[in-house]
C-alpha cells in the first residue's frame, strides 16, 4: 500500500513538473530554470535560440527581461549595472507590446511589475511609479510571491519619495506575504527612526 | 542618485574627468614652481631673467585651469540639485502620471529657473485650453528630498529584490 502510495505521488510530482508556468513552452520553462539557478549565459542562449520558432513571444521577452535584470543584480553599482536594467527594460517593453490586446491580463500586471522594479533600478521613479501602480490594480491576478516583491518595489518607491509612512504600509504588506527584502528594510526604517 | 542628463563633454567632467583635470593642473603648477625655484637658486640672472616670464604665464595658466575645474564641480552639483527637484515634483504631481494620457497630452512640468525664487514649479496643462499654474512647493520639496536621501542611505538598494519568478 505504501509502495503504490509512493509511486502515486511521484506520477503526480513527474506530471507536475511536465506541465509548463504561465502557459510556457518547454523552452521557456528551461530558460526560467536556469536563471533562477544562477546559469544566465544559459539562460540567454535558450531564449535566443527559441526566438524564431517559439509562438509565444510574449513570455520569451518577459523572460529574456528577467534575464537582464538578473545581471543588473549581480552587477556591481555602476554604468555596467544600469547598462543591464536598460537592457531588462528593452525587453520587457518588448513583452507588454507584444501583449496586443489582453492589457488586462495576468502576464500584462506581471511585465508591469518587472517594469517597475527595473525602472527603480534605472531612477526613472515617474515610470516605476507608472507601471507598479498599474501592476498592483491587477495584483489579484498575480501569485503571492509576485505581490509580495510588487508590493515590497513599492515600498522602495515611496521610501525613495519621502513617504515613509507609504513606504511603510507597502512593505507591511509585502512582509505579510513573506518578502525577506521588505522585512529587513522594515527592519532598517524602524532603526533608523524614520517613520 | 542617477548622474545628470548632460551631453558629451560634460558626461567626461562627470565621470572623473574633473578628477583628471584637476590632477593635471596641480601637476604643471608644481612642475613650474619646482622650476622657477631651481632657476632661481642654480641659474644666472640672465637666464632667470630670460624663462621667467614663460614659466610665470605656464603658472598662472594652471591657477585658472584650477578654477575652471572648480567652477565645472559647482555647475555639476547644481544641475544634479535642479535634476532631482524635477523629478520630486514630477512624481508630486500623481494624477497626471497615472492618467494614462500618452506624453504629449500630460501637464508640462518645469522647474523655475532664475528670478524664480518663489515660483518653484510651473504646470501648463494642454488638453483643451491652456492654463498655467504656479505653486510654490519648495519647502516641502526640500523636506522631502531630505528624508528620501536619509532613506536612500538606510534601505537595501532595489538590486537586492530577486527578479522575478
Amino acid at each position: 500500500m505504501r509502495r503504490i502510495r509512493a509511486l502515486l505521488i511521484a506520477l503526480a510530482a513527474a506530471q507536475l513538473a511536465a506541465v509548463p508556468v504561465h502557459g510556457q513552452s518547454a523552452t521557456v520553462d528551461k530558460a526560467r530554470a536556469a536563471r533562477l539557478a544562477g546559469r544566465l549565459d544559459t539562460a540567454e542562449q535558450l531564449l535566443k535560440g527559441a526566438m524564431r520558432s517559439e509562438p509565444n513571444q510574449v513570455q520569451l521577452f518577459y523572460n529574456m527581461g528577467l534575464v537582464y535584470e538578473a545581471r543588473a543584480q549581480a552587477a556591481p553599482a555602476g554604468k555596467t549595472r544600469q547598462a543591464h536594467y536598460r537592457t531588462a527594460a528593452g525587453w520587457l517593453e518588448r513583452a507588454f507590446g507584444a501583449l496586443g490586446k489582453a492589457r488586462a491580463s495576468a502576464d500584462a500586471f506581471r511585465i508591469q511589475a518587472a517594469l517597475g522594479t527595473v525602472y527603480l533600478g534605472l531612477e526613472d521613479f515617474p515610470r516605476a511609479r507608472l507601471n507598479l501602480l498599474r501592476a498592483l490594480s491587477g495584483e489579484k491576478l498575480l501569485s503571492r510571491s509576485e505581490r509580495g516583491q510588487l508590493l515590497a518595489s513599492l515600498g522602495y518607491l515611496y521610501a525613495l519619495q519621502g513617504d515613509t509612512k507609504g513606504a511603510r504600509g507597502y512593505f507591511e504588506r509585502a512582509a505579510a506575504l513573506g518578502n525577506g527584502f521588505a522585512r529587513e528594510n522594515l527592519r532598517r526604517l524602524n532603526a533608523a527612526g524614520l517613520r | 542618485m542617477a548622474e545628470p542628463d548632460v551631453g558629451g563633454f560634460a558626461q567626461f567632467l562627470n565621470y572623473g574627468g574633473l578628477g583628471l583635470l584637476a590632477i593635471l593642473c596641480l601637476v604643471v603648477l608644481g612642475y613650474n614652481a619646482w622650476s622657477l625655484n631651481g632657476l632661481v637658486v642654480k641659474a644666472e640672472p640672465s637666464r632667470i631673467k630670460a624663462a621667467r616670464p614663460l614659466l610665470l604665464a605656464q603658472m598662472a595658466l594652471s591657477l585658472v585651469g584650477l578654477l575652471a575645474v572648480g567652477g565645472a564641480g559647482i555647475y555639476l552639483d547644481q544641475i544634479r540639485a535642479d535634476d532631482r527637484k524635477e523629478r520630486m515634483a514630477q512624481i508630486l504631481l500623481d494624477p497626471a502620471w497615472d492618467s494614462g494620457l500618452d506624453e504629449g497630452s500630460r501637464p508640462a512640468i518645469k522647474v523655475g529657473g532664475k528670478g524664480s525664487a518663489e515660483r518653484l514649479i510651473q504646470v501648463i496643462c494642454t488638453p483643451e485650453k491652456p492654463t498655467v499654474v504656479e505653486v510654490n512647493f519648495e519647502r516641502y520639496i526640500a523636506h522631502r528630498i531630505a528624508v528620501s536621501k536619509q532613506a536612500e542611505d538606510v534601505l537595501l538598494p532595489i538590486s537586492a529584490l530577486s527578479a522575478g519568478n
